[in-house]
């Protein structure tokens, strides 16, 4: 026989398995965190709720990589082709931006991710 | 007493059981912990090795292993240096023979089968072709179309594999200076060698992803590795991937390297038969069970172009292909369409590449 209290802790459980998958499948791959790494050794981690530009010293020199709305983007770098550049704003967990010239990355983070790995 | 005492315990028991179902959902599907990765910057891009593994010194040992791989096939495969195909190009440029190992002799003759059954699209002798255009380094910038005259001069003599021959022991250009470029195929190469080391170390699920290009084994831990295809024009993904244990997903895009010139972009996979980038076309992922394939593939379909990617895809084997049109429109093959989960509002439509279709 079911009782109030059998109720309650149903629905509570219920309420948190439901909250954990909307967390996972729900629009909860969108990033929350980019983290900037160059071979020469600086690692930089930024909220993309806060709005920024920030430098690191790649092997050539500074890459330059602005935050802004929730997305970020390489927008210098002293490389030729600029590749990184060109590849735009990120705003999805898991995406990566490259400078192989400069061996600096900008990877987005978030709760969760929607993708493994990435075609391009 | 009993009854009472059935009543307090009752609850605690489902207590119990819903918070040990709750953890097992979110144990199931959330982050892997067994699931590490490893970036290194090689054949000048960013390459990513995705083990999943409970054992953390094997994974270390792994990861290492695929680096090497990758490593070693990108100096033996760069076109210029001191790497093998650096010298074999050094003395083809010279207009001299080389002396090719077992190795290269062995993937010569499987790039020249893809490149015949391609009908000439792929082609890996366009060396002085790509450095005409200025496509060859990182560090070249080129800012407008070489002039006709010596694209017109370079496709009379000096590019396309069947202006070289090769013995099992040496590589000669038939008819003036030749340069290999594996610019196309290379990448693939690394990947399947990665994973094979992976594979030699006792690792069963793990991705390989070279810039952007990759190759899965294994799966993800209950479910298919997931892929996301970036969008050719847009910022975000076009579609959805599931790969199955040994897939390759290879995408060539007219955004990897161009310039633009007078409005118009110039980019960097050449037709062989005009010898300037190839139109119609601003991307195409191939999935098949080989990286070095798959990459020819995607090169191949690309150059073929909307008129006659289908017959390409069939006569190379190619049965997953997804091409992403000028005007903006989605061309698959049927299979294709089962596998991906569009993500774009762009028309797409499947096209079969079947004999019967």
């Amino acid at each position: 026989m079911i009782r109030p209290g059998d109720v309650v802790v149903l629905a509570l459980a219920l309420g948190v398995v439901g909250a954990g998958w909307w967390q996972m499948l729900g629009d909860d791959t969108r990033a929350r965190v980019a983290t900037i790494r160059s071979v020469e050794g600086e690692t930089r981690e930024l909220s993309l709720s806060r709005d920024a530009t920030v430098e690191i010293a790649g092997r050539r020199g500074p890459s330059r990589i602005r935050v802004e709305d929730g997305r970020a983007r390489f927008v210098a770098s002293p490389c030729t082709r600029d590749v990184c550049i060109r590849q735009g704003w990120l705003s999805a967990a898991g995406a990566v931006a490259a400078c192989a010239p400069n061996g600096v990355t900008l990877r987005l983070a978030g709760a969760s991710r929607r993708f493994d790995t990435i075609n391009f | 007493m009993t009854p009472r005492f059935r009543q307090r315990t009752r609850p605690r028991r489902r207590t119990r059981l819903a918070v040990i179902l709750l953890a097992g959902t979110l144990w199931g599907c959330g982050p892997d912990s067994d699931t590490r990765s490893e970036q290194f910057f090689a054949m000048g891009t960013l390459v990513e090795v995705t083990i999943r593994a409970a054992d953390a010194a094997r994974t270390e040992r792994a990861a290492d292993a695929a680096r090497t791989a990758i490593e070693e096939t990108d100096r033996r495969w760069s076109p210029r240096g001191e790497g093998e195909l650096g010298r074999v190009n050094e003395r083809l440029l010279a207009g001299r023979s080389a002396a090719v190992s077992p190795e290269m002799l062995a993937e010569l003759d499987r790039a020249r089968r893809l490149s015949r059954l391609s009908g000439g699209r792929f082609d890996p002798a366009l060396g002085r072709l790509i450095r005409l255009w200025g496509f060859h380094s990182d560090e070249a910038d080129p800012q407008r179309p070489p002039p006709d005259e010596a694209i017109g001069d370079l496709l009379e003599t000096g590019a396309g594999i069947d202006r070289l021959a090769w013995n099992q022991e040496t590589i000669e250009p038939v008819s003036g200076p030749v340069a290999l470029d594996f610019g196309a195929y290379a990448k693939g190469l690394a990947v399947d060698r990665a994973v094979t080391a992976l594979r030699e170390a006792g690792i069963r699920h793990a991705i390989v992803n070279a810039g952007g290009d990759l190759r899965a084994i294994g799966d993800a831990g209950g479910r298919a590795w997931r892929v996301g295809v970036m969008h050719p024009r847009k910022n975000g993904f076009i579609a959805a991937v599931e790969a199955r244990d040994g897939d390759s997903v290879f995408t060539s895009g007219d955004y990897e390297r161009y310039f633009e010139y007078e409005g118009r972009r110039y980019h960097h996979i050449l037709d062989p038969a005009t010898g300037r980038p190839a139109r119609g076309v601003t991307s195409v992922t191939v999935i098949h069970d080989n990286a070095a394939e798959a990459d020819a593939a995607a090169t191949a379909l690309f150059v073929a172009g909307p008129g006659d990617w289908r017959g390409v895809a069939r006569r190379m084997g190619i049965r997953d292909a997804m091409l992403v049109m000028e005007d903006g429109t989605v061309q698959l093959t049927p299979t294709m369409r089962e596998r991906v989960e569009l993500l774009d509002e762009a028309p797409a439509e499947p096209v079969a590449t079947e004999p019967s279709g």
